[in-house]
């Protein structure tokens, strides 16, 4: 028996009807199309996956869509447009934090969620803010100095 | 995948409704980090007919001091404890909250859920245990409180009735005590305990003179040491440090031929550390 559920997603209001075992990244990618939401461990653990969730950081392969009844969800293709990046994509194109690009969707709304609560990290907090997104490429100074740049892009 | 329902409660009469009439039939998902994998693997057993989500029960969702104890709702996130202060009183628990997986992951977290999940190597579970925390489960039929030592029955397994939610985690606030955590693990981030222990103290100057050590990994539940309490006691801490180290305590219960002599040697030395940070917070307290 499917549950529906009304959230918004990108800023645009959805009902869908999903099953109530259904995870979040699933609707997102095979009932949306919106690929940029990655699966890869399916626990929580690579951050591939992360989406805002009203503004916060989590991870959509351990969410129910059942449970994201009046929800606002950001994903990778809600932040900006190819025309008009936003400060924390740029900031990655920039310093080059991107490699395969994978992990990348994950990162920058992990990265956007942190700055936005803390504008001005140090590099231990980002570390910390980023140690559940697992990049296999750069090795994580490239990534450290996007959010960098980031945080000087969104400075008041 | 086969549950077939799903439940929104809004109240914890609603939730406690709804637990009592599918009773093993239903799963409750709190923040879900551990039981939605499950529930994606097939692993959840026996295979629910429903699944119940308990998160916009806002009455579940609070931290406040009241009779002597710290007082968390059942749907309070790790993230939340961090951020309280009056959880900051707790060093022991506010260092194992910092080493549970990741920031995105203790955003929605919860100890509730980690106790219903009773994972052997649990952080948060090793420093409620030292702390002297106690659950308070709630039925249609009623409450009841259960301490830590009595909760887990084997690895993933508590004494939980199915109908029972648990309701709220409580803390005793000991002012003359000092508690720390140490996890033993291959990496810094999100990575399960080898072996765990939380120290909670009270110290007369250099002496230990009443401790609670509770060890996490290594036994197929979280469990109190009170074999190595009893070398503590009554000694100077470096004293203290020395007896402990390569001892083997009783309640470890380790078959794994795997792991089981490195971490039989290593249990003494993070108990130690333990006993020195907690000891050290004493000091700083003064």
């Amino acid at each position: 028996m499917s549950v529906e559920v009304t959230c918004t997603i990108n800023g645009e209001q959805h009902v869908l009807p999903v099953e109530p075992a259904e995870t979040l990244v699933e609707s997102l990618r095979l009932r949306l199309g919106l690929t940029g939401v990655k699966k890869a461990c399916g626990t929580g653990d690579c951050g591939a996956c992360t989406v805002l969730v009203d503004g916060e950081a989590l991870r959509s392969c351990i969410l129910l869509t059942a449970s994201m009844q009046g929800k606002s969800i950001t994903t990778i293709e809600g932040l900006g447009t190819p025309d008009n990046l936003h400060p924390v994509q740029e900031a990655f194109v920039e310093a080059g934090g991107i490699q395969c690009g994978f992990c990348t969707p994950g990162m920058i709304l992990t990265a956007k969620a942190m700055l936005d609560k803390n504008p001005r990290p140090s590099d231990a907090e980002i570390m910390e803010g980023l140690s559940g997104n697992l990049c296999r490429c750069t090795g994580y100074v490239k990534i450290v100095d996007s959010v960098h740049r980031a945080a000087e892009k969104m400075a008041p | 995948m086969t549950a077939q329902t799903f439940y929104n409660p809004a109240s914890i009469a609603e939730l406690l409704d709804v637990l009592d009439k599918f009773k093993e039939k239903v799963v409750i998902v709190n923040g879900g980090t551990d039981v939605v994998e499950r529930l994606q693997t097939g692993r959840v057993a026996p295979p629910p007919d429903a699944i119940m989500y308990i998160r916009n029960v806002a009455e579940l969702d609070y931290i406040r001091e009241e009779n002597g104890h710290v007082a968390v709702g059942g749907i309070t996130s790790y993230a939340e404890m961090l951020s309280s202060p009056l959880c900051r009183q707790f060093g022991g628990l506010m260092q194992a909250l910092a080493e549970i997986g990741s920031p995105p992951i203790r955003t929605i977290a919860t100890p509730a859920g980690n106790i219903g999940t009773a994972a052997p190597a649990a952080d948060c579970n090793a420093a409620l245990m030292a702390l002297g925390a106690s659950v308070v489960l709630a039925s249609k039929t009623g409450e009841r409180a259960l301490s830590f030592e009595e909760l887990f029955s084997g690895p993933q397994k508590t004494c939980l009735r199915r109908d029972e939610l648990i309701r709220e985690i409580r803390i005793p606030v000991n002012k003359t005590a000092t508690s720390a955590f140490i996890k033993l693990a291959k990496r810094k981030a999100q990575d399960i305990a080898q072996v765990s222990a939380c120290v909670c103290l009270e110290a007369e100057g250099d002496v230990c003179k009443n401790v609670v050590v509770s060890l996490g990994a290594v036994a197929p539940v979280t469990v109190r040491a009170r074999s190595m309490e009893a070398l503590i006691v009554n000694k100077t801490v470096d004293d203290a440090v020395a007896a402990v180290r390569g001892f083997v305590p009783s309640e470890a219960s380790l078959r794994s031929p795997r792991n089981k002599a490195y971490k039989e040697a290593v249990i003494g030395v993070i108990v130690g550390r333990a006993i020195k940070k907690a000891h050290a917070e004493t000091a700083g307290r003064k």
